[in-house]
């Protein structure tokens, strides 16, 4: 089947999807079987999630992923905060500044998580609708 | 005696509001106990801890922790009970906050209180 029509059939996926190979030392192979069957997935899915996860990561400094009720969400790593949470008291304090001081942050944390609720709106709104309902 | 430990989604303004209301009321802030070092914990490690200190969590709704809560009284291990704020209640009213709490903690803080999960507004 040529490879093109792989492309087609992720195509109809709300994201699409693209088959990318790569090596990796043989150490790192077994470590990655290993957490594959801990969390009970392909090794193929945890490797797209890693893959996913730490390009967004180096993408959005600051940001981090943790798993949740509905699956993985975006967290500030050291505060345990999720995006969607700071999102809801910026909605209200209205500012960065306000914001920062009613969680006592420093403003560039704030600033963080709006960059990446800014990029991904609706994965920010689907995280918080899977926790809170609405 | 400290009893209840606020989750680091509230403010420490809602743990100087509760003071306000009461000097001695038993809550201190994540950030503040331990020097902070559980920040960084997860959800279930912070359960497990504070099982340990007998203390209980306040914290802001999230599905996820009362699913963890769920899974250690399941799991045998328990926990030392969890308050959580229903999310009617504004993260910065700091006010409606404290008086929540502070009502609710004065009928129940003799209750038990182990694999607990309340919500508030009840």
């Amino acid at each position: 089947m040529p490879l093109d029509i792989v492309d087609d059939v992720n195509d109809d996926d709300a994201m699409p999807t693209v088959v990318q190979s790569c090596r990796i030392e043989k150490d790192h192979a077994r470590l990655l079987s290993r957490q594959a069957r801990r969390r009970h997935l392909e090794v193929s899915t945890l490797s797209s999630l890693y893959l996913r996860e730490k390009s967004l990561e180096e993408e959005f400094p600051g940001i981090g992923f943790r798993d949740a009720a509905a699956g993985r969400e975006a967290y500030l790593p050291g505060q345990r905060v999720a995006v969607w949470e700071v999102m809801d008291v910026y909605r209200e304090a209205r500012t960065i500044g306000r914001t920062a001081d009613h969680f006592g942050w420093p403003d560039y944390l704030v600033k963080c998580a709006l960059a990446y609720a800014r990029e991904f709106p609706d994965e920010i709104a689907a995280q918080r609708e899977a926790e809170v309902g609405g | 005696m400290i009893r209840l430990l606020a989750d680091a989604n509230l403010s420490r303004k809602f743990v100087r509001a509760c003071r306000r209301l009461d000097k001695k009321f038993p809550l201190i802030h994540l950030s503040d106990w331990m020097d902070g070092k559980h920040r960084v914990s997860e959800d279930p490690v912070l359960l497990a801890v504070l099982r340990e200190q007998g203390l209980i969590l306040v914290s802001f709704d999230r599905r996820t922790m009362a699913v963890h809560a769920g899974e250690l009284t399941r799991a045998g291990s328990g926990h030392a009970g969890v308050i959580l704020f229903r999310r009617s209640v504004s993260p910065t009213d700091y006010g409606k906050q404290s008086r929540l709490l502070f009502e609710f903690w004065r009928e129940t803080a003799d209750e038990e209180w182990a694999d607990r999960i309340e919500y508030l507004p009840r």
